[in-house]
């Protein structure tokens, strides 16, 4: 059965802005979670409860910004000690699933004067298991160690900026370090290199002739120089293949960027395109608004006469028959005489008027026919203005439209600088003609270890050969101890696989059972050099292209295969961890760590507002919430404790 | 080194002694484990010492052979 370590209380005394303060994680025995919350403002003292955590343990600060565990201003207002000295302590107390209780408690002594604190340089350790101490530093020291190993510290403590950049080339310098070391790899590699002492040291016992002895001295001195050669050029090979590696992902981020960048050319595209599409409809309604000026004209050239000649119409339009053909003088006489020209009937008003259009403004009259087609012009005319006017009340939003468009889609471009393309095309020539070289520079360096070896044979037969008889016994002891190195190697490259493939499954495992977004990883590799890759299901690297939730989960998922690859269980503790993640991701991060919790205890840091944004969640899935605040003596208190069960 | 990987590394380090030397294999790896566990707790100084002792061990299984 796994077994499970958990922190059950942390005290401390006068360790910064913790005068005498206490904080207890038990929780209800029936909730299946071991999730815990601390709240507390910026400035309260969260970071500071993880340092004093870590100083507890290792003695040694976490983040880098804890100088001494004191505070002056914390120190000159609590007791002195009989001694004249102050002292500052942390306890941690610790259960695990077996039973055991442990307890870790260091302290150190201060000396307070005009208000600054000199450490005294004296620290001291006692571990205590069930009750037992152990007093003696070194011991207690192993002790913690076995329980919570300092190499997996990284692991298990975390802030929101180490789990955002965990997979970046420091981290992974760290991280390669840290495996090599838990799996036993590094000491495999020294244990080879003392071999190689114990070899060289059996050369030296093979006797010669007097003759040959100068010989075999220089044989000899060659013998080390080759191996030394071939030790550089081995960690030399080992490191270009880490340069290589890590030229290959700034190639991956230079092709990730110029993907992103590739946006830019579609957006210049669509740019070409809205604009040609709005040359096109200004052209369009330039050619309507200028049909619609002739049509407009001529209809009001029409309208203007048409009111005349609708006059005129309307007055002679009764008028059955035409004098039209009449000649001018037999109108005048039939006006002078008041008398029709046709029937000789006296003339009245009407035919009257009508004669007297006939003598003056003949060609003003017009026919029904005339009149009928003038209309049927108007109304077309008409007809064909109100169409333009439609024609024109669709093209004018279309315009509208597109000049929206082309204005986002201009406003996209500037952001997208297109300085940077050019920039990101040279990085990528010059790390395409770097991985050349590089792995040229490999090649070089295999052929080079591979002449090396061979040397390194043709010397050890000659140094050999020179051997006088008796010496035979001491050539098969270093052809045993050869063999025993080449054992170590086989068995280096074992366990290297090993490690390999156990950290792989287990982040899949845990991957699996903790990232939302379920399709996004398809395979995980950590390779030769112990970094790690991540693919999509195209095959394509997306380590780099992760959000800060998922590079999070990634980050845990990676320290909870390490913990169970090296056996260990202790809890995971993060501050901040919700520092470089956008709002909307909170919750899903939030229902992760109740996940882990599950499996491990976990205790996180908020601020107040990161814990007002998902307060109700919180207090659904935490075991303990603890709300720290700063007291009128800028004392720790905790002034609220929320707990499942209570 | 931790204790947990120090019994993957024994059971590797045995089968490819094996592996390499045959039948004799099993005495073969309870010297270099011999060597190695007494390997892993002596300091940076005490190597030069530790070589003459691991020379004595491999003398003493060849006599005994």
């Amino acid at each position: 059965m796994v077994i499970i370590l958990r922190l059950e209380k942390i005290k401390l005394y006068n360790f910064k802005q913790y005068r005498d303060f206490e904080i207890d994680f038990s929780k209800f025995p029936q909730d299946n979670k071991d999730f815990h919350v601390i709240v507390a403002k910026m400035g309260v003292g969260k970071s500071n409860l993880l340092e004093a955590i870590n100083w507890c343990l290792y003695g040694k600060e976490l983040f880098g910004n804890i100088a001494k565990p004191t505070d002056p201003n914390v120190l000159s207002n609590s007791c002195l000690d009989k001694d004249g000295t102050h002292t500052v302590r942390v306890v941690l107390n610790l259960k695990d699933t077996d039973k055991n209780e442990y307890f870790i408690n260091r302290y150190s002594k201060f000396k307070v004067s005009d208000r600054k604190a000199t450490s005294l340089n004296e620290v001291y350790l006692i571990f205590g298991k069930n009750n037992e101490l152990v007093r003696k530093e070194l011991d207690a020291k192993k002790e913690v160690e076995i329980l919570m190993p300092e190499d997996l510290r990284d692991h298990f403590f975390f802030n929101g900026e180490r789990l955002d950049n965990y997979f970046d080339n420091v981290q992974s310098e760290k991280i390669t370090k840290v495996i090599k070391k838990m799996s036993g790899l590094d000491t495999l590699e020294n244990f080879k290199e003392f071999l190689e002492k114990v070899e060289n040291r059996y050369i030296k016992m093979i006797r010669v002739n007097e003759k040959s002895e100068t010989q075999k001295e220089e044989l000899e001195k060659n013998l080390n120089r080759i191996k030394v050669e071939k030790k550089e050029s081995e960690k030399l090979l080992e490191k270009t293949r880490g340069d290589l590696e890590a030229t290959k992902k700034e190639l991956q981020d230079v092709d990730l960027q110029l993907e992103k960048l590739k946006e830019y050319e579609n957006i210049k595209k669509q740019i070409e395109l809205l604009q040609k599409r709005l040359n096109d409809l200004n052209s369009t309604r330039k050619n309507i608004l200028k049909e619609k000026v002739q049509t407009v004209l001529e209809l009001s050239t029409l309208m203007f006469g048409w009111l005349a000649v609708e006059k005129v119409y309307q007055e002679n339009f009764e008028i059955d028959f035409n004098y039209n053909y009449l000649p001018s003088n037999v109108i005048e006489n039939a006006l002078s005489e008041n008398k029709c020209p046709v029937c000789g009937k006296e003339l009245d008003e009407i035919h009257r008027n009508h004669l007297k259009y006939f003598s003056s403004n003949k060609e003003f009259v017009i026919t029904k026919k005339e009149y009928m087609e003038l209309i049927k012009s108007i109304k077309d005319l008409e007809i064909k203005r109100r169409n333009l006017n439609n024609q024109l009340s669709d093209t004018l939003p279309k315009i509208e439209e597109t000049e929206q468009e082309l204005y986002t889609a201009e406003a996209n471009i500037s952001q997208t600088a297109s300085e940077e393309l050019g920039k990101l095309y040279r990085r990528r020539n010059e790390l395409e003609s770097q991985i050349q070289q590089l792995n040229q520079r490999i090649g070089q360096l295999d052929s080079k270890i591979e002449i090396l070896s061979e040397k390194e044979k043709e010397t050890e037969m000659k140094i050999s050969e020179l051997a006088i008889q008796d010496s035979s016994n001491i050539n098969k002891k270093i052809d045993f101890v050869r063999k025993i190195e080449q054992i170590i190697i086989k068995t280096m490259l074992n366990r290297k696989k090993e490690i390999r493939d156990e950290i792989t499954s287990y982040v899949e495992e845990y991957l699996s059972k903790l990232m939302w977004k379920r399709d996004l990883i398809k395979k995980v590799e950590i390779t030769e050099n112990f970094s790690l890759n991540i693919f999509d299901s195209y095959e394509n690297m997306i380590l780099n292209r992760l959000s800060g939730g998922e590079r999070s989960v990634l980050t845990l998922s990676f320290a909870l295969a390490m913990h169970k690859a090296a056996g260990v269980n202790a809890p995971i503790i993060i501050d901040r961890p919700l520092a470089n993640i956008s709002g909307d991701t909170y919750d899903k991060l939030i229902e992760m760590f109740a996940k882990i919790s599950e499996e491990k205890q976990i205790i996180i840091m908020l601020t107040d507002k990161e814990y007002q944004q998902s307060a109700e969640l919180l207090n659904s899935l935490a075991s303990t919430i603890h709300i720290l605040e700063m007291n009128e003596t800028s004392e720790v208190i905790i002034s609220d404790r929320i707990a499942k069960g209570e | 080194m931790l204790k947990y990987s120090t019994s993957k590394l024994y059971d590797s380090l045995e089968k490819e002694t094996i592996s390499e030397f045959g039948e004799e294999g099993k005495d073969v790896f309870l010297l270099i484990w011999e060597i190695f566990s007494e390997y892993m707790n002596i300091s940076g100084n005490e190597e030069n010492k530790f070589i003459d002792k691991s020379i004595n061990l491999i003398d003493n299984f060849f006599e005994n052979k």
